[in-house]
């Protein structure tokens, strides 16, 4: 659900962009910032703020957008408060189905797209091609190569049975 | 009669069993000694699957913000990794999905991006021979990233075996432009391992220098 508030963060960034009265700079400052949840601090993580630096560097959103897309974000904000969570890491199932369908009706009625699935959620440029992918940072890298596994299995039970042929010859 | 056919039965199974076992060894055989021509006819099949970007604009650097001005697509490859010392050339994608891996290097997308002046993260499997030769690099060896905007050099500083999850050992930060590989550990190992080789190395301006 960090991957949900860190979406949803995103989308922010690109609605206060066009207000004239805050500057792209000082909204990603107040982002950047700590938020006080249930007494415990909420803050986004370094390397989602990079992503949300260079999404608006390359896309421009208009005003409506903007509009929309920041009292839906306030919404989510209200959500995280509506249980004692202690962290992102901790949000709830039935905060979780209250976060999805404020991303995808942001998805719907604005022209930031993004698709939330079980465990990534896709975001996308305004003009359609894919953007990033929130995950987690450090990735599994060794290959379960099953087939090799699967074919030495294979091998074992031919030499067992090669065994087992011989001793009954025998 | 039932005995008769219980013994058929185990004469067949043998059959079977021995059958799949000379199979088993010639498959073994044939992508042991053919393991790179394999990948590499597997990534020419795949190659549009990875490459996601009918739309794409131009990437551009800009030297005075020190930031691109378009960034590559997720998926896209943008650029080739090379470490001379340890034989190493592979494409660089942007992004770091299991599907990406499994064609060259990844470049987690919450990092910057070589050029930038920040933290840059590239991983990459160990088993398959791409990132296989990682922990036979040296602190001083240089690295090349050769990218569609401009070409970047580092040298290696510093190497370790960490765990998993500490993630204290990946600092993002934006004041000195750090360039990381990581990659499974061990790089023998042919599943889920908690350990990960990482090298640390600082950008330099010339390779040759």
């Amino acid at each position: 659900m960090k991957k949900i508030l860190i979406l949803l963060l995103i989308l922010s960034l690109g609605c206060m962009q066009s207000i004239n009265a805050m500057t792209k700079e000082q909204f990603t400052e107040k982002l950047s910032q700590t938020y006080n949840i249930n007494g415990y601090e909420f803050k986004a993580s370094k390397d989602h703020l990079v992503q949300l630096e260079r999404y608006l560097n390359q896309n421009e959103l208009s005003e409506s957008d903007m509009d929309y897309i920041s009292e839906k974000f306030d919404e989510a904000i209200e959500i995280l408060k509506s249980e004692p969570i202690r962290s992102i890491e901790e949000v709830t199932i039935s905060q979780k189905s209250k976060l999805i369908p404020i991303v995808n009706d942001i998805s719907s009625k604005t022209s930031v797209k993004a698709t939330v699935s079980k465990n990534t959620i896709i975001i996308y440029n305004l003009d359609g091609t894919e953007f990033t992918r929130v995950t987690f940072l450090v990735k599994q890298t060794g290959r379960g190569n099953i087939y090799v596994m699967g074919s030495l299995g294979i091998v074992f039970l031919g030499f067992w049975t090669m065994i087992r042929k011989k001793k009954e010859n025998v | 009669m039932y005995k008769k056919m219980k013994k058929i039965g185990k004469e067949i199974l043998k059959e079977i069993a021995l059958s799949f076992f000379f199979c088993a060894s010639i498959i073994l055989l044939i992508s042991w000694l053919y393991s790179k021509e394999i990948r590499f006819g597997i990534s020419l099949i795949n190659k549009i699957a990875i490459v996601e970007n009918k739309k794409s604009q131009p990437i551009t650097y800009n030297e005075i913000k020190k930031r691109l001005d378009h960034y590559p697509n997720y998926k896209e490859k943008y650029g080739n990794l090379k470490i001379p010392t340890i034989n190493v050339e592979l494409p660089i994608y942007h992004g770091d999905s299991m599907d990406i891996l499994r064609y060259g290097v990844g470049h987690y997308a919450g990092s910057y991006f070589p050029g930038e002046g920040g933290t840059i993260i590239f991983a990459g499997h160990n088993n398959t021979g791409f990132f296989r030769e990682l922990p036979n690099i040296n602190i001083e060896d240089k690295i090349e990233v050769e990218t569609l905007y401009g070409t970047f050099y580092y040298q290696v500083t510093e190497t370790k075996i960490i765990s998993e999850s500490d993630l204290a050992s990946f600092p993002l930060q934006n004041e000195s432009e750090v360039l990381i590989l990581y990659t499974c550990y061990p790089v023998t190992s042919l599943g889920y391992t908690n350990k990960r080789y990482i090298v640390y190395a600082t950008r330099i301006e010339d390779i040759y220098e």
